[in-house]
């Protein structure tokens, strides 16, 4: 089926940190306006500011759940400054799939939250 | 519909695609052209290109005539009363924009009500929120029943008396629903309520009759009505011709300018500053020949069908929810959600089989909220399409259906 991996659709069955934090340090919230799609990632930082945790929800494609489901997992001891440093094709590439431009989008949500950015700059 | 008919866009024949064959199901985001009108354009260009109302030379002269004919072919194909209320715009959305800057904006005041229906496209939403923001106006909702359609308009009553102007959408973008419109409008009019409306994709589908239907502004695009992009109408009533103020300053909508005065042209040049669309206004008058000669009676039959067997196919299907419970009084739009599959994803699983269709919220966000979905598939027909192309579609999704329950299970 297309540009549907095992890999995706694994994450899509188990997906990694899926779920809401009791007492989040911090709160990230993005949309893709092109579909709708609506990313929250909750995260908690150690002291000295490394993250510890994370748990996300929202509704939304395969590609952008999968791809939040891995960026998760990215996420986990680095720091807000580490993660801006991540670039979207290292995204794109964890996904292990051929995408079109518009579902480049949908894979890069999860990153764009974090980022707070809301497309492409 | 013929072979023969759907030869005749050339688009149709020469696509790359993935899959059997190809198939174009989102004509509610724009319409194929036929080679007539891709001919016209070119055309343009090549023999009749000279700025209008300007030049005194026979070329120009020409243009003039040429452009203010399609004008006139305009209204009679929405049997407006005059060509004079026939405005060329970008489209729709310009078209409902100018209204609200170079109309609502000056006869509106502080504390006055807009209606606008929960079905609305962004279009039909923004303009009138942005303006009520300046003007510190009030927005209130016509709520959609549970069947997709509007609430019955006499239950509306005290909310459009309160109210100063009207926006609805003539059919519905995402449930293919359309209004009654003719009574609303009666009941609106009684109440001393103007009313604007989106017809971006009724007057793509449906015979229009501007002297049965009497709105105060009818706006539409040329795009989605197989003509060119870039252009669109807006119909302004002849009884708001003095309320209206110049939108975009410049030339052609001048009749003097001095260092300390200005006049301008009366209605429609009034409100079609700078140079038009000409090109394209001459295009689209022969995507008003194509429907005229098929007959606009014939073309809105064959969407009838049409809208209602895919309907009844897609509604057949397990795991479908279509969105809106009635396969009458619909044009050739029609919008679902699959259990466990996201309609993105659902899109793309179309597009390997050569079939378009467009997923995401169709620019109608609020209407989204309202039926509980976050995003839908919606699949839309225009006179170019069959019961064979629906049949392939319902055949496909069967197919992706099974195929991803047996890759999730």
């Amino acid at each position: 089926m297309s540009i549907y991996n095992q890999k995706i659709f694994k994450h899509l069955r188990h997906p990694k940190n899926k779920g809401r934090l009791d007492a989040p340090d911090k709160v990230f919230e993005g949309f893709n306006p092109y579909c709708g799609d609506r990313l929250v990632f909750d995260v908690l930082f150690s002291d000295e500011g490394v993250i510890k945790q994370v748990g996300w929800h929202g509704a939304g494609c395969t590609i952008s759940q999968a791809s939040a489901s891995i960026f998760s997992e990215q996420l986990i001891g680095k720091t807000l400054d580490d993660v801006m440093t991540i670039a979207h094709q290292d995204c794109i590439a964890a996904l292990d799939i051929e995408l079109s431009p518009s579902r480049i989008k949908c894979a890069l949500l999860p990153l764009y939250t974090l980022k707070q950015m809301h497309d492409v700059e | 519909m013929s072979q023969q008919l759907k030869d005749t866009f050339p688009l149709l024949q020469n696509t790359q695609h993935k899959g059997d064959r190809f198939v174009y199901l989102d004509s509610a985001a724009t319409t194929q052209k036929p080679a007539t009108v891709i001919a016209a354009e070119k055309a343009w260009y090549e023999r009749f290109n000279a700025n209008i109302h300007r030049g005194s030379y026979d070329l120009a002269e020409q243009a003039t005539k040429l452009y203010e004919q399609v004008r006139i072919k305009t209204a009679q194909h929405i049997n407006a009363v005059s060509p004079k209320s026939i405005v060329f715009t970008s489209g729709t959305t310009e078209s409902i924009n100018m209204i609200a800057r170079a109309w609502a904006r000056h006869v509106l005041q502080r504390g006055d009500t807009i209606v606008l229906t929960e079905m609305e496209h962004h279009s039909n939403i923004v303009p009138w929120r942005l303006l009520a923001q300046e003007l510190e106006l009030h927005i209130e909702y016509w709520p959609i029943q549970r069947t997709g359609e509007l609430q019955a308009v006499t239950e509306m009553k005290s909310v459009l008396q309160q109210a100063r102007l009207l926006c609805i959408t003539h059919a519905s973008n995402v449930l293919g629903v359309i209004n009654p419109l003719e009574r609303i409008i009666a009941m609106a009019h009684e109440l001393d309520t103007a009313v604007v409306v989106d017809g971006a994709q009724a007057a793509a589908h449906m015979q229009l009759d501007m002297q049965v239907l009497q709105p105060d502004f009818y706006c539409f695009s040329a795009h989605k009505m197989l003509g060119p992009t870039g252009l669109g109408v807006a119909y302004v009533d002849h009884k708001h011709f003095g309320a209206i103020q110049p939108f975009l300053g410049g030339g052609e909508m001048i009749q003097q300018v001095t260092k300390d005065k200005l006049t301008f042209k009366p209605m429609p040049w009034l409100l079609e500053a700078g140079t038009k669309q000409l090109a394209q206004v001459f295009a689209f008058g022969e995507a008003l020949d194509y429907m005229q000669s098929i007959g606009m009676k014939k073309v809105a039959q064959h969407d009838r069908m049409l809208s209602a067997y895919m309907y009844e196919q897609l509604r057949g299907v397990d795991g479908v929810r279509v969105l809106g419970s009635s396969s009458e009084n619909r044009i050739g739009i029609v919008s679902f959600v699959v259990d466990d599959i996201h309609a993105h994803d659902l899109a793309t699983l179309c597009n390997d089989h050569g079939i378009a269709v467009r997923a995401g919220h169709h620019c109608a966000m609020p209407l989204h909220d309202v039926l509980g979905a976050s995003a839908s598939v919606r699949v839309s027909t225009h006179i170019y399409n069959d019961k064979a192309d629906i049949d392939y579609m319902v055949e496909k999704l069967k197919l992706i259906i099974n195929e991803w329950k047996k890759l999730n299970s």
